[in-house]
């Protein structure tokens, strides 16, 4: 009797854990966010970080300085409750250091991922960086390393690093890339050898390390400066806007389609630009190979892609009524969020 | 010696240099994440190529490595219990400080997400059926607007034809169009462009965040202390067609982090243009505001701010004149006295404005706002006047050579003195002096009696004064209901009272001025009924003092308006109404001679119940591509200034006064892809039932006369494209048109009455003007551009514009039966006699090229110091007419036994667009 009794506890717990644990329907949430200026409000002599320290022209005090990284971790914990999960993997960029990431993790609602960081300083002037961070118990980190984007029309330019950062989720072997291309100075067009270079730089290690790892899954993301059908992406990186076009080495970007139906990131002489985008290869689509792991539509959601709104995040009112709720504009302290809204896919089974 | 120097120089540099390379470390402190403690005995690994280094923490979780070489490292960091956690630290030639390296307890992980998100309330984001549609941005003028404020508006051009009351200016969400006639209020804060420079503007029919808006757009000026952009900003500018000079200067806090915010802004602009003599400007600015919020929920706000501006004004003359002078842009308002300029019309304003403001935001979705707001000062305007005088003004039609064209020889004299002598051509200013120094006080009565030597100035500058007294409370409650819904419900309460009188502004060497009515005096001979103000009988005036006409006029307006939008998904509704209920009335302070039972005291109260209703919908089709379609009907009260028959002299109100009705539609269409930008608009508008008054002195009654208007219906219909198209890098064509068909559409009826009597001239006259184009405005204006932004912030553009359809501004008894008397179309001249007096005139087609040129450079990543050029009329064409009016006067034929045979029209008065002019800013800003 007793051992029945036993039996049936065991088979209930287990069912219980079985549903907890055979999430068919739970999936990965892979986000990008554009952090707007996250510098730390000490002067770090070795950079020009001086705008933001409480004696420059933002009088960037601690106030305002904990009132952002309360800010962003508030972004990134609505994000997790509309994905009823916390983000597995969270590349950022214009952040100033590991500082700032460090105390971004350890806002209290995202205390219980344990986010880890992986981030390198980027040679760039003003100091700020990209960084990628995860959840210990979903990637399994590998290696990472920083990538110098090449520009071959002046070998001496500095701009972002490219981060990569290999490692398994599931056992399946991944690949995060996180960008931040040049800037948009000068002219878009004018300027477009530069994100052309960093395209480039990318690609390049991207066939090679498909040559050495051919089933690895790629996830290239970032502030790319360019909209997702711009010359960068499209025939430099070779971002393809539906998952059948895409051909080995090359890579879907749900974001084309949504750039076209009017959607962005980013909002600039009365127009939006789509600039944060989040690319996958071959290996995350439908028939792409091995493994279980697939880009995955959210709910009953029209595309792959997913641009993160909440009204807070939107000017409500004023010249810049309906623009992404920034931070600062010019020296100005609005004590929003960022000027580009964050970007998300789903990975799933 | 020197050898050894050397050695021990390059010694002591590598050895220095060994050191420098060796002084690189990484210090830190690990701590729990969840509780910020520090971890002792964490162990802390750098990998080294030559061997890699540990330390362990310190009671303080403190850790040091030092004798680094620059470099990457790769660094861990292990304590029992929490995860491994690895850096990479840039090292540089001294100890970077990693501060707080937190690191997470390793606890078990089993149910990170699902007990946590169970529990809260998860967002289902796909479950409001309705994607989330891409919003339209629009924080700067699209296209065409932009276009129409910079290339058009030198032509006088009047968006879609509407005159400028039609568009609603608000401050801090309080309408500040004019209670007395609905103009725009630019003028309160001319000169504080950085303050105001944060505005929320909707266009046409659309339903503006802060009320219904009328027919012609919303702007709605942000003032506070936080949205004047933080810091100091400086600019000069020089413009060749309004004012030498402008200096500015502007400081604000922005938001400080306990609340506060404060910012200052001060401005002057001095001094003349290149093309009109005696007009000048000695203005001034000043703004000040101070914000707090308390928390989230609060905001508190005062903004004071005012302008002082004198400003000599122009006048426009007839093209003899012109021509006489050879110069378009003679101006007959100045005369030169001691050798310098001085006009006889100077405008005199300073009217400070002070706003509170609280907002209370309790939720995300509720926001509850009050506004107050107080307008005070003077607003003064001055003229000559004179009496038993002949009159001082040069281009009086008397004094032109055409008054003689039946006397050559004497045309021919004065023609000569308008071509060499400044006391022809300007005023006389010395004459006047000398005629007033001799002009002795006849016996009789006066109040007080003074000595005979006392003079008494038969010539004077008069200066007339509107000054506000202008109170408004606003509540505002705005509601969300979810992202679908957005209600809002105001009520705006107006208190308004406003003294029209005149003073003596300058006695021009004369003693005293006597207060009566010199044109009832010249009809009446004496007695009470040439009295100004029976009270005060033959009161002497002196400088300051008032005298002519003094009364108020009493203003209370009540509002209540309701907003509602609707977000569905790509399509979007919204619905507005307002109800308002209007008082007005006119009090007079004096008692007039000639009216003593009907200027003294209030007159009727004038109540109108006003009303509104407007709808908006819009399509977002995919990408940015929104279709939008507006309609509304508008009942609006006349405004004080028309409703009075003569209120300089009496309370008689306009027979038939009655509410003005308007209906409108506009259908919109805009689209952007990439660079490109398009906007498309058509619109309807039908106006009925305007009234309109006109004052001026009439020489066929030889008095002021007044004419009333009423039943003025229009109808204004037109389309608007701008569009731009990128070419190549960053240069664009930038293209607009305003094509529009504004006209008369109904036979308003006119009443003539004449201040100096009862008597009324014209009662319910027909004003044929059916057909008739309405004024001023070019109704085709079209531009096409070239515009470049080069590398480093460098700017250029030039444009042609091409203007057509403008119209003189009309004189309605032109257009009576009672003008046209006595023309036999039958015959030829008879015919020519009709057309020419009932004709309206159609100014020239005009091209004009403009150009700009500009660079802004960023120094030391904190100073910005720019430089923008504009120059227009390149072609410097000065032959354009931008805008007239036909005189008001018509020269009666008299046969021989004095009776009128028929009428003929004087000479039309017009204006000229300058020749080439330039502006050139400069601004400095950190």
């Amino acid at each position: 009797m007793k051992k029945l009794f036993s039996l049936i506890f065991c088979l209930f717990v287990l069912s219980g854990a079985v549903a907890l644990h055979s999430q068919e329907g739970k999936d990965y949430t892979v986000m990008f966010y554009n952090v707007e200026n996250l510098f730390d409000i000490y002067d770090d002599p070795t950079v020009a970080d001086e705008e933001f320290t409480p004696d420059g022209p933002k009088d960037w005090t601690e106030h305002k300085y904990r009132e952002k990284i309360s800010h962003i971790g508030q972004v990134i914990f609505d994000i997790a409750k509309a994905n009823a999960s916390y983000p597995a993997v969270i590349g950022v960029s214009e952040v100033e250091n590991r500082r700032v990431l460090d105390d971004l993790v350890s806002v209290p609602d995202l205390l219980r991922a344990n986010y880890q960081i992986v981030h390198y300083d980027s040679p760039e002037a003003r100091g700020i960086d990209v960084a990628l961070i995860y959840r210990p118990d979903i990637f399994k980190y590998e290696w990472s390393k920083p990538i110098r984007p090449v520009i071959p029309e002046w070998p001496d330019f500095r701009t972002r690093d490219i981060l990569a950062v290999f490692g398994t989720i599931d056992g399946e072997e991944f690949c995060f890339f996180v960008n931040h291309w040049s800037s948009r100075r000068g002219g878009s067009h004018a300027s477009e050898y530069l994100r052309c270079g960093c395209a480039a730089t990318l690609k390049h290690f991207t066939d090679s390390l498909s040559a050495v790892h051919p089933d690895v899954k790629i996830v290239i993301m970032g502030d790319m400066n360019d909209d997702p059908d711009d010359r960068s992406l499209t025939e430099v990186l070779g971002g393809k806007a539906k998952p059948e076009l895409v051909q080995d080495g090359e890579f879907f970007n749900p974001f084309i389609s949504m750039h076209k139906a009017g959607y962005g990131t980013l909002g600039y002489q009365d127009a939006w630009n789509l600039f944060d985008n989040i690319l996958v290869s071959k290996t995350l689509l439908e028939d792409g190979g091995d493994g279980q792991l697939r880009i995955r539509k959210a709910g009953k959601g029209k595309y792959y892609g997913n641009i993160f709104r909440r009204p807070y995040l939107i000017q409500q009112k004023g010249k810049f009524k309906n623009y992404p709720f920034r931070t600062f504009s010019g020296n100005t302290y609005l004590g929003g969020y960022s000027d580009h809204l964050p970007v998300y896919i789903l990975i799933g089974k | 010696m020197r050898t050894r120097q050397i050695i021990v120089a390059l010694a002591f540099l590598l050895i220095s240099g060994l050191a420098a390379a060796q002084n690189g470390g990484i210090r830190g402190i690990v701590v729990n994440r969840y509780n910020s403690m520090p971890v002792k005995d964490a162990k802390v690994t750098v990998f080294h190529s030559g061997g890699d280094r540990f330390v362990y923490t310190g009671p303080d979780g403190a850790f040091l490595i030092e004798g680094l070489d620059a470099g990457m490292y790769r660094l861990t960091v292990e304590a029992a219990d929490f995860f491994k956690t690895e850096l990479n630290v840039n090292v540089a030639e001294t100890v970077y400080d990693l501060m707080n390296v937190s690191i997470a307890p390793d606890i078990a992980m089993g149910g990170v997400d699902d007990g946590l998100f169970n529990e809260l309330e998860v967002e289902n984001e796909a479950g409001s059926g309705y994607e989330d549609v891409p919003s339209v941005l629009s924080a700067s003028n699209d296209v065409f607007d932009n276009i129409a404020a910079y290339n058009f508006s030198s032509m006088r051009y009047l968006s879609r034809g509407y005159e400028s009351g039609t568009s609603d200016i608000y401050i801090n969400g309080i309408r500040m169009n004019d209670a007395l006639n609905g103009y725009t209020p630019w003028s309160l804060f001319s000169g504080l462009n950085e303050a105001t420079r944060e505005k929320e503007v909707v266009r046409g029919l659309e339903i503006s965040d802060y009320g219904i808006g009328g027919i012609n757009g919303v702007t709605n000026v942000n003032a506070y202390a936080s949205t004047v952009a933080k810091g100091y900003r400086f600019s000069v500018l020089t413009n060749s067609a309004t004012y030498r000079l402008r200096l500015m200067a502007t400081y604000a806090t922005g938001e400080m982090d306990n609340g506060w915010a404060f910012a200052l802004s001060v401005s002057t602009r001095q001094g003349g243009n290149d093309y009109v003599e005696g007009v000048f400007y000695n203005a001034f600015a000043y703004f000040a505001a101070a914000e707090k919020k308390i928390g989230d929920q609060h905001r508190f706000s005062l903004t004071f701010f005012g302008s002082p501006v004198q400003r000599g004004a122009q006048n426009g003359s007839t093209q003899e004149v012109y021509d006489l002078m050879g110069n378009n842009y003679y101006n007959s308002n100045w005369g030169y006295q001691n050798g310098k300029v001085r006009n006889a019309r100077v405008r005199n304003n300073h009217e400070p404005v002070g706003i509170f403001n609280y907002e209370y935001t309790p939720f995300d979705d509720l926001k509850l706002s009050v506004a107050l707001s107080y307008r005070f000062g003077r607003n003064g305007y001055s003229a000559l006047d004179w009496y038993d005088a002949p009159d001082p003004r040069p281009d009086y039609y008397r004094y032109l050579p055409s008054y003689f064209d039946e006397d050559p020889s004497k045309m021919a004299w004065v023609r000569e003195g308008w071509m060499t002598d400044n006391n022809v051509r300007h005023i006389n200013w010395d004459r006047l002096y000398n005629v007033n120094r001799n002009s002795f006080f006849e016996e009789g009565d006066c109040s007080p009696i003074i000595a005979a030597t006392s003079t008494r100035s038969k010539y004077v500058i008069e200066e007339r004064r509107t000054d506000q007294n202008d109170v408004n409370a606003n509540v505002m409650v705005t509601k969300s209901f979810g992202s679908l819904v957005k209600g809002t419900l105001g009520y705006n309460f107006r208190w308004n009272r406003t003294e029209y009188y005149k003073i003596i502004k300058d006695l021009l060497g004369g003693d005293y001025w006597l207060d009566v009515d010199q044109f009832a005096e010249r009809d009446f001979g004496s007695g009470d009924s040439f009295q100004n103000n029976l009270l005060t009988p033959n009161r002497l005036v002196r400088e300051g003092e008032k005298y002519g006409y003094d009364y108020y006029a009493h203003i209370r307006n009540h509002n209540l308006w309701t907003t509602w939008t609707f977000n569905l998904g790509r399509f979007n509704a919204s619905l507005a109404g307002e109800i308002g209920y209007n008082t007005f009335w006119r009090e007079g302070l004096v008692m007039k001679g000639l009216f003593p039972d009907n200027s003294l005291g209030d007159s009727e109260r004038q109540k109108f119940l006003t009303y509104s209703t407007k709808l908006s919908l819009s399509y977002k089709f995919p990408g940015q591509n929104v279709l939008s379609a507006n309609v509304g009907y508008v009942v609006d009260a006349p405004y004080f200034q028309e409703s009075f028959l003569s209120p300089r002299t009496r309370n008689s109100v306009v027979s038939g006064l009655t509410t003005e009705k308007i209906f409108s539609a506009d259908l919109n269409y805009s689209l952007k892809i990439g660079e490109f930008a398009l906007r498309v608009s058509a619109f309807y508008t039908s106006i009925k039932d305007q009234t309109d008054l006109i004052s001026f002195y009439d020489d066929i009654q030889r008095a002021f006369t007044n004419f009333s208007m009423t039943g003025i219906d229009q109808v204004n219909m037109g389309i608007e494209a701008g569009v731009r198209v990128p070419i190549y890098a960053g240069l664009s064509v930038d293209g607009a048109v305003s094509w529009g068909r504004y006209v008369y559409t109904s036979t308003p009826l006119v009443t003539q009455t004449v201040d100096n009597s009862d008597r009324v001239v014209l009662e319910n006259a027909k004003v044929h003007w059916e057909g008739y184009r309405v004024p001023s405005t070019p109704q085709l204006a079209a531009s096409i551009g070239l515009n470049w932004r080069g590398p480093n912030y460098l700017f250029a553009g030039i444009d042609l514009n091409y203007f057509d359809g403008m119209y003189i501004s009309m004189n309605p008894v032109r257009r009576t039966d009672n003008a046209t008397i006595g023309l036999d179309p039958s015959t030829p001249e008879g015919q020519a006699a009709l057309t020419y007096m009932t004709r309206q005139e159609k100014f020239p087609h005009a091209f004009v090229l403009n150009a700009n040129i500009g660079k802004s450079w960023y120094i030391q990543r904190k100073y910005l110091l720019g430089v923008s050029v504009n120059i227009n009329n390149i072609l410097n064409n000065t032959n354009i007419r931008t805008g007239g009016y036909e005189q008001m006067r018509l020269t009666a034929n008299r046969d021989s036994d004095g009776n009128v045979v028929n009428y003929t029209p004087f000479d039309s008065r017009y204006f000229y667009l300058f020749g080439i002019n330039y502006m050139v800013n400069v601004y400095f800003r950190f």
